[in-house]
């Protein structure tokens, strides 16, 4: 899931590294809305970007979920730190000619591939993971999982879920999409946290 | 059945010959003996031979008339076809094509290809399957992927079935120390270098990359026994015909170990101490990588049967009682 809406990157000062940036009060009730809906779902991991306004999040989904929060920095957003200013875009930051602290593309794929061997390594039928992450996150794994290059860009909300199945040996296929971008819906006055399943899907619909 | 072996006196293909002649096969090995040793084919027919000689190839073919040929004989190290890339395109994609033509011209049914999981590249998520995207990062990664692809058009067009097989790490020596691979003092495989270095032959080994995401810090990699190898092939060879498939398969023991569990399980086998050094990860090598080796399993019913342990123990015993392996 990508994090909820957060402060712009501009209002926080001249730093951009993203990790002062925080949830708004629409991303604070995102949050909410997307822990009504993985309730039903019986979720057994949760893990988050190391980031604030990933972090913010993951503590939201935490507590609706009776889940510990397990951070790791592999799932951060690709590394821009000199405040993109001058930097190629991500995508095109194809070998080391950057400034030290910025990632290339390449070096952000290696991040992400290690961080899914390792999530990999153990399949169980009953793990259920969540990862608060970031958009570039999406277009790595895509990439990583289908070979697919710079030709497409994926949309991502904020709290945009996107539900991979990791099924090794099938033959229809080692990884299984069930949904992208699904946005839960806002809960209503008169709806239930049980019904879970009311969701906006733009893109694939199950 | 009659099956043409190139490269046959090499490490894998020498242990593959020894086990399709115990399963009562007739076979003829070409070798150009640049790396492979006469010794290693035993009463073996050999033609030496190199796979760029293609009117020899042809001829070879059209006095043995195969029903299958195994196609062995390549270079083989990453790191040396970025120096000699014209070389590493000329015996591996030129040779090979070659060899695939001469079996096409003689109707053999059958073709297996060792192929490497170089072709996979970095990064993957990992474990890697067949499906998983190709993108090799060396000139020896390319030639693999592009003689897969020739085959496979030959495939096509002849009708003639072939697997394409993409070995992990391959390692290891007979039980009974009677075969296992020799080696030069350019090796960079990990295992011949430790043993050199305990043998006292070599100083302290470098360990490339201590620093890597992994839990004790050195990459993950897949070793897979020379005679878990071997089987596969004569597996595959006699299954080879069923459902009309032809493709690429891992052969891959599908269990991450790291260097530094590698250098314990020697430690733990020839009783000395194993001195290493940590240095800078070498580019392009990539943190982790190890197979899914399910649809060997499915479609071939092979699955490894030798561990971490055999493959130490058998090297180990190999390296110690023939010095000359190790260069």
């Amino acid at each position: 899931m990508r994090h909820a809406e957060d402060t712009p990157r501009n209002s926080v000062g001249p730093r951009c590294d993203g990790d002062m940036r925080l949830l708004t009060s629409v991303g604070r009730r995102q949050a909410a809305d997307a822990a009504r809906w993985f309730a039903s779902r019986r979720i057994t991991e949760l893990r988050t970007s190391s980031l604030t306004r990933a972090r913010q999040c993951a503590d939201v989904l935490a507590g609706a979920l009776g889940l510990p929060v397990q951070e790791d920095p592999r799932l951060n957003e690709i590394v821009s730190e000199s405040g993109d200013r001058g930097l190629p875009p991500p995508r095109e930051r194809r070998n080391s000619r950057h400034p030290r602290g910025v990632e290339s593309w390449d070096e952000f794929l290696g991040r992400v591939a290690r961080c899914l061997s390792d999530l990999c390594r153990e399949p169980a039928a009953e793990r259920r993971i969540v990862l608060v992450t970031h958009s570039g996150f999406f277009d790595a794994m895509h990439e990583l999982i289908g070979g697919g290059g710079k030709r497409m860009e994926l949309q991502v909300e904020h709290v945009g879920i996107t539900h991979w199945q990791y099924r090794p040996g099938c033959p229809a296929g080692t990884w299984l999409l069930h949904r992208h971008n699904l946005t839960p819906a806002p809960s209503a006055p008169s709806s239930s946290a049980a019904s879970g399943g009311v969701a906006r899907i733009d893109g694939a619909q199950t | 059945m009659r099956v043409l072996v190139t490269g046959g006196a090499g490490y894998v293909g020498s242990f593959t010959v020894r086990q399709l002649l115990g399963a009562g096969h007739e076979v003829v090995v070409i070798d150009n003996l640049s790396s492979g040793r006469r010794e290693a084919v035993g009463e073996c027919p050999l033609e030496v031979l190199d796979i760029l000689d293609s009117h020899g190839l042809r001829s070879v073919c059209r006095s043995f008339r195969p029903q299958a040929v195994l196609h062995f004989a390549a270079l083989k190290s990453s790191e040396a076809s970025l120096s000699e890339i014209d070389t590493y395109f000329r015996v591996n994609v030129t040779g090979t094509q070659n060899v695939v033509a001469a079996a096409a011209e003689a109707d053999v049914e059958r073709f297996i290809f060792s192929s490497s999981c170089a072709v996979y590249g970095t990064p993957q998520i990992c474990p890697v399957d067949e499906e998983s995207p190709i993108r090799p990062e060396s000139p020896y990664g390319e030639t693999k992927y592009l003689c897969e692809r020739m085959i496979a058009a030959y495939g096509r067009a002849t009708g003639m079935r072939y697997a394409n097989l993409r070995y992990f790490n391959a390692a290891g020596a007979a039980v009974d120390s009677s075969l296992g691979e020799y080696t030069d003092r350019t090796t960079r495989q990990i295992l011949p270098v430790a043993i050199r270095s305990v043998l006292g032959l070599a100083p302290a080994i470098r360990i490339f990359g201590d620093d890597y995401p992994t839990e004790d810090g050195t990459a993950l990699r897949d070793y897979v026994h020379v005679e878990d190898l071997a089987r596969a092939h004569v597996q595959v060879l006699h299954r080879l015909d069923r459902d009309e498939w032809s493709g690429p398969v891992n052969l891959g023991g599908g269990q991450p170990t790291s260097v530094a569990e590698l250098l314990d399980a020697l430690r733990k086998v020839s009783g000395h101490d194993v001195e290493a050094i940590p240095a800078a990860r070498r580019p392009g090598d990539p943190a982790v990588s190890w197979a899914d080796p399910g649809l060997a399993h499915r479609r071939f019913g092979w699955q490894t049967e030798y561990g971490l342990d055999d493959i130490v123990r058998t090297s180990w015993a190999w390296h110690s009682d023939v010095p000359a392996s190790l260069g």
